[in-house]
């Protein structure tokens, strides 16, 4: 869940093969297909979960 | 043109590149995976164009250059630009164009929260939504927004205009709707054209200081 006033830096990506969460684009870079992912940054106080189809 | 590996060249080799690069000279950055402060300090009108997503601080303090990055953007991207035109064709994380004082920003994607924060004349459209706290003090320019504005939006605005087009979700302190008169429907039509959103005029919302924070309000005083 991200902090409520939405400051601490977050970014989310995920493919149809992983999610990932990160305070920076620069760590998910090296995950493979990466630069394919879905990314954006989550919602202050918003929650996500996943989980295995 | 001249292209620039990030894989080989460091952050400090590519920007000492282009701050030295003359009026005219083009340039591509490949290789960026989210490095920060990309493309900064560029005082010429040169073109760079930025192939991959940026971290932190890309094209702060931009002087006349005009930079598309071809990705999402970290925070803090065209931080206090001066002028010229910052282009990117993702999403932007926080306080995109901060204390930004001229120039053209366009944002294709979203923006994410305090788009705009102290802006002090600087031009900015951004043709998805933005977040909470966007054009919190906002001094002068133009926030132009073709989705949604998210919480508190020109909390505290001087005289920056701002025009929605979508849902505000809330305005902040001292901001009000205003009208859309014809110096704001020109304004507006020339920002979409230079930005190349092709949207109405006549869907845009105009917010603006309502201008009560300007003076003291003596019956406040038991705030303090």
């Amino acid at each position: 869940m991200r902090d409520p006033i939405g400051c601490k830096p977050a970014i989310m990506a995920e493919t149809d093969d992983w999610a990932a969460m990160s305070s920076e684009y620069r760590a998910i870079a090296t995950l493979p297909g990466a630069e394919n992912a879905r990314i954006w940054e989550p919602e202050p106080t918003q929650i996500y979960s996943w989980k295995r189809s | 043109m001249t292209a620039i590996n990030l894989n080989e060249s460091s952050v400090r080799e590519l920007n000492e590149k282009l701050q030295s690069g003359s009026s005219g000279d083009q340039f591509s950055v490949n290789n960026t995976v989210g490095k920060h402060a990309l493309s900064v300090g560029l005082t010429s009108e040169i073109n760079v164009e930025i192939n991959g997503h940026v971290g932190y601080y890309c094209a702060g303090m931009n002087q006349q250059a005009n930079i598309v990055i071809n990705g999402n953007a970290g925070p803090g991207l065209a931080e206090n630009m001066m002028s010229g035109e910052v282009r990117v064709t993702g999403n932007a994380s926080q306080y995109a164009a901060a204390t930004a004082h001229g120039g053209l920003l366009v944002i294709e994607g979203d923006a994410s929260s305090r788009c705009g924060i102290s802006m002090k004349g600087v031009n900015i459209v951004v043709g998805g939504n933005i977040g909470h706290m966007s054009a919190f003090m906002a001094q002068s320019g133009c926030l132009v927004v073709c989705g949604d504005a998210g919480d508190a939006l020109g909390d505290s605005v001087y005289e920056a205009k701002i025009y929605v087009r979508g849902e505000v979700k809330s305005l902040g302190t001292d901001c009000i709707e205003k009208e859309m008169r014809d110096e704001h429907k020109k304004e507006l039509k020339e920002l979409l054209k230079q930005s190349n959103m092709n949207h109405k005029v006549e869907d845009f919302r105009r917010y603006g200081s309502a201008r009560k924070l300007y003076n003291f309000d003596i019956d406040q005083v038991d705030e303090y």
